[in-house]
């Protein structure tokens, strides 16, 4: 059974928790001014679950910042708050934007261990915003 | 010379002939296969061909790449270095890596030669955590007298067949690329597009699609340009009170995107060049900025400092034709 709850959401960023597996999905732009939201809503994996899934289809903007924080959801460099509980975890991002993508192995990140990209929808399965997308298409 | 791990050794080579070439860079390639290193060789498909034949059946163990494709603009080129480093490491040597590392020369403009002898000088700085031995051949045939006489001011160290020699001419790198910051930055011939920017990065990447869009850029191209553009709004939003006018248009050859930050002043010749890892890092997001444009050229004077990125325009071919060149699909 899953059941989804909104846990951020400044109407700029949106973020839905997700149970089984445990998760979260994000729509809206990821910069400075949602950072601390994203950084809140990934806190709950840092001493928890081995597998986490990320839905992306519904970020249309990410800064590099926000993307080093989802992929040290890992427990690479620290965790997402840089005091993780130093332990290895599998992360799924699904359906990662191709400039996110691009971006992750212009900084060698996409060979972060335990790290795995999912074209496939996430199973967050959470109401799509009107926020989905990107920023030019 | 130490041999230590973290200490970087960037030694350059100034050949007149094959021979020379070879008498340099076949010991140092072998002798790096034979304690089991990491090799890599990145120069010209001749000297590739030259290396082959001299090195023998071992050379199938050189990592190899052509120079022009090894990182296609000078802070690529040192992104390119770096991963192969990191790629290294877990060898039995403590980490050590060689690499064979010729600039190409020929057909380059007045700034793009400086801007790959800066990155000479960079590297001194930027790698200065690696373990990665470096030789940089210059062919002495086809290349400037002023830029051999350069490459004796970046390199520290001079070598010739196994003969080294501190190099008495090594400047200090940082005084080296500030040199090479005094060129004029582009400006519009014709008119430009303005936007106030305040502290408000979506307003910022909106004003950034729209024109990009103005220009042509759109998929890739643009999101890239938007990403690069809000990464440098949010660095100068994150040192000073943000109150930038930033300017784009097109001019032959590029997408100019120019931000001018009154009262700003950045002092790091090497801020965007060190290349980002998930431990977080002062200019990553200039780094970023700096492997997605073509050109990041920084200036600061006594009123404020200007930050200007160029991206190819949308009449490129080589991106039309090979979109993954510039961002890995």
């Amino acid at each position: 059974m899953t059941s989804d709850c909104v846990v951020y959401d400044d109407g700029v960023l949106r973020i839905t928790n997700t149970d089984d597996p445990p998760g979260v999905a994000i729509a809206g732009e990821i910069d400075e001014s949602t950072y601390d939201g994203l950084i809140g809503a990934l806190g709950r994996f840092a001493h928890g679950p081995t597998e986490v899934h990320v839905s992306m289809g519904g970020v249309s903007y990410c800064d590099l910042a926000g993307l080093r924080a989802i992929v040290c959801v890992t427990g690479a460099g620290g965790g997402a708050d840089g005091r993780g509980d130093g332990g290895t975890r599998r992360l799924v991002l699904h359906e990662l934007p191709p400039q996110l993508a691009s971006v992750l192995r212009i900084v060698g990140w996409d060979s972060t261990p335990g790290l795995a990209m999912d074209q496939r929808p996430g199973p967050a399965g959470a109401p799509r915003s009107s926020r989905q997308g990107s920023m030019t298409r | 010379m130490s041999r230590a791990a973290g200490a970087f050794e960037h030694w350059a080579c100034i050949y007149d002939d094959d021979s020379q070439f070879l008498d340099t860079a076949v010991p140092f390639l072998a002798g790096g296969l034979a304690l089991g290193e990491p090799v890599l060789a990145v120069t010209t498909p001749a000297n590739l061909e030259l290396l082959g034949a001299a090195l023998g059946e071992p050379s199938g163990d050189v990592d190899y790449a052509e120079s022009a494709f090894f990182g296609r603009r000078p802070p690529r080129r040192v992104a390119a270095f770096y991963r192969y480093w990191k790629a290294g490491q877990g060898s039995p040597r403590g980490g050590r890596v060689r690499v064979l590392a010729e600039p190409v020369w020929a057909g380059r403009s007045a700034r793009e030669i400086t801007a790959w002898t800066r990155m000479e000088a960079a590297l001194n700085v930027t790698l200065a955590s690696t373990s990665i031995s470096m030789i940089c051949p210059y062919n002495a045939r086809i290349t400037d007298a002023g830029i051999l006489a350069d490459a004796l001011r970046t390199h520290p160290v001079q070598v010739a067949g196994s003969r080294r020699s501190p190099s008495p001419q090594y400047a200090d790198p940082a005084a080296f690329a500030r040199s090479c910051d005094t060129g004029p930055l582009a400006d519009p011939a014709g008119g430009a597009e303005t936007f106030h920017f305040d502290g408000d990065l979506r307003a910022l990447r909106r004003f950034i699609v729209g024109s990009a869009g103005a220009h042509g850029l759109a998929g890739d191209r643009a999101e890239m340009l938007v990403l690069a553009v809000s990464e440098v709004g949010a660095y100068l939003k994150s040192r000073w009170p943000a109150s930038a006018t930033v300017r784009t248009w097109e001019q032959p050859g590029a997408v100019v995107c120019d931000f001018r930050q009154p009262g700003a002043s950045i002092s790091d010749p090497f801020l965007g060049l060190r290349p980002a890892e998930l431990v977080p890092g002062d200019g990553d997001g200039l780094w970023l900025a700096n492997q997605i444009c073509d050109w990041m050229d920084i200036r600061s004077d006594a009123e404020g400092c200007t930050i200007q990125l160029q991206v190819p325009s949308s009449h490129d071919q080589e991106m039309a034709a090979q979109p993954g060149i510039r961002y890995p699909a």
